[in-house]
């Protein structure tokens, strides 16, 4: 176990090890840099004009 | 990649723009609809004189040297202002298969097509054939020196407008069967064709026609009367891009419409456009309508690529444009609220013919099949 949550006995066949881990980092993707939410909001105001 | 137009292509969509405005408006157009022909030839022969029915076919076949960007210009403006004059129909699919016709097709149908003389329709799908192109019980018979038709096409789009028909029918081999299938030029005043004429529920025409052991010379088929499929699929791709662009049209007008509504309509004191959980609702209408025009451009331009990556690329803009349809037309309405569903407001005819148009030329689950399927097929050559 080297603490970077990869999987050090890679479960299942190897081409899969990262399947989960990427699964789990990518949900970060709708909240830093501004959540969806937040783009949304700026859409509203800089595309749509309300 | 280069997606901007050409000088041509915009000045076809200003020009078109203008016409539309100029003699298209909503309540022209609904009286034209409500009216005994249900669209007007006057309306088509200005389309001629503009050049629309020529932009997208070589200078060879007496076009103007443009192809199937310009038909999507034309289609996203038609779109825009619900026109129902057959430019699909008789342009994108009619003209579609003739030019890839014989020189004498060419000179017979194509030329007039363009002038704005010829109307064409395309029938090929039957009552019980679902979305298969192949699924025909339409014959067609060699017959001395050509060739006898019988049958019944469903639906067929245009048709109470049209002149002539593009007929798909078996010419050997089982119902489903991919090969034995041609393609035939049909007048549609030729001694046993009849049909019955409707108006569509967005707000279009179309017929049952049927087929009583038609006679058409060997100059009516079109290219290989034992393998036609390949054409005809060829063929329905380009239609399903140029109605992607349609769908594009329509989405943008619903779209804007409905903010520009939402900024008038005032409940509990403020314009209801000033709520979030709306702000979001029509953010997510705009982005659908964003990602329609996405895939539709990529359909658009992957139309000369090999047989595969033609047919995923239609299919999967058909799918997505089938699903952005659904939520914008559904959400144009739920923010116009009641209103929304009355015959004097334009939306409600947008939604009409955005749902239309995903059941044309096969709906979202067809289309995920079939890129499935392609996709599935594809991989498995890989792994060879």
């Amino acid at each position: 176990m080297d603490g970077h949550g990869i999987n050090d006995f890679g479960v299942g066949p190897e081409y899969s090890n990262f399947a989960a881990d990427t699964y789990f980092n990518m949900r970060k993707t709708s909240i830093y840099g501004g959540s969806n939410e937040i783009q949304r909001n700026i859409i509203t105001k800089m595309i749509l004009g309300l | 990649m280069d997606f901007n137009f050409t000088e041509e292509q915009t000045m076809i969509r200003d020009s078109l723009a203008r016409l539309i405005k100029d003699q298209y408006d909503f309540d022209t157009r609904r009286k034209v609809v409500a009216s005994k022909e249900g669209w007007r030839p006057k309306m088509w022969a200005q389309f001629a004189e503009l050049g629309l029915l020529a932009a997208p076919f070589s200078e060879e076949d007496g076009g103007l040297g443009g192809g199937p960007i310009d038909a999507m210009v034309v289609m996203e403006e038609f779109g825009k202002g619900l026109v129902v004059e057959p430019f699909l129909q008789s342009v994108v699919v009619g003209g579609g298969f003739l030019k890839r016709g014989s020189d004498g097709q060419k000179a017979e149908h194509l030329a007039p097509m363009i002038a704005g003389e010829r109307v064409f329709a395309f029938a090929y799908a039957e009552p019980k054939g679902r979305y298969n192109l192949a699924d025909l019980e339409t014959t067609a018979t060699k017959d001395g020196a050509g060739w006898k038709i019988s049958g019944h096409k469903a639906v067929v789009a245009g048709a109470p407008w049209a002149s002539h028909l593009i007929v798909s029918a078996r010419t050997a081999g089982g119902r489903r069967d991919t090969k034995g299938i041609g393609v035939f030029i049909v007048a549609k005043d030729a001694k046993g064709v009849t049909t019955r004429d409707y108006p569509t529920v967005d707000g279009r025409r179309a017929s049952e026609v049927h087929f009583d052991n038609v006679s058409v010379g060997e100059d009516a088929v079109i290219g290989d009367a034992g393998n036609g499929l390949p054409l005809i699929e060829r063929v329905t791709d380009e239609a399903i891009a140029a109605l992607c662009a349609e769908a594009c049209g329509a989405m943008k007008v619903a779209q804007t419409m409905t903010v520009e509504y939402s900024r008038q309509r005032k409940q509990f004191g403020t314009p209801i456009g000033k709520f979030q959980v709306l702000q979001h609702k029509m953010v997510d209408m705009f982005m659908e309508a964003e990602q329609s025009v996405s895939m539709t451009y990529m359909a658009t331009l992957k139309l000369d690529e090999d047989d595969v990556t033609r047919k995923k690329a239609a299919s999967a803009a058909k799918v997505r444009i089938g699903q952005a349809g659904r939520f914008v037309g559904q959400n144009a309405i739920q923010i116009h609220g009641g209103m929304g569903m009355t015959d004097e407001l334009a939306i409600g005819h947008y939604f009409k013919r955005l749902t239309i148009i995903d059941s044309e030329f096969g709906n979202v689950d067809h289309h995920l099949k079939r890129y499935t399927d392609l996709s599935a097929a594809d991989m498995a050559v890989a792994a060879e």
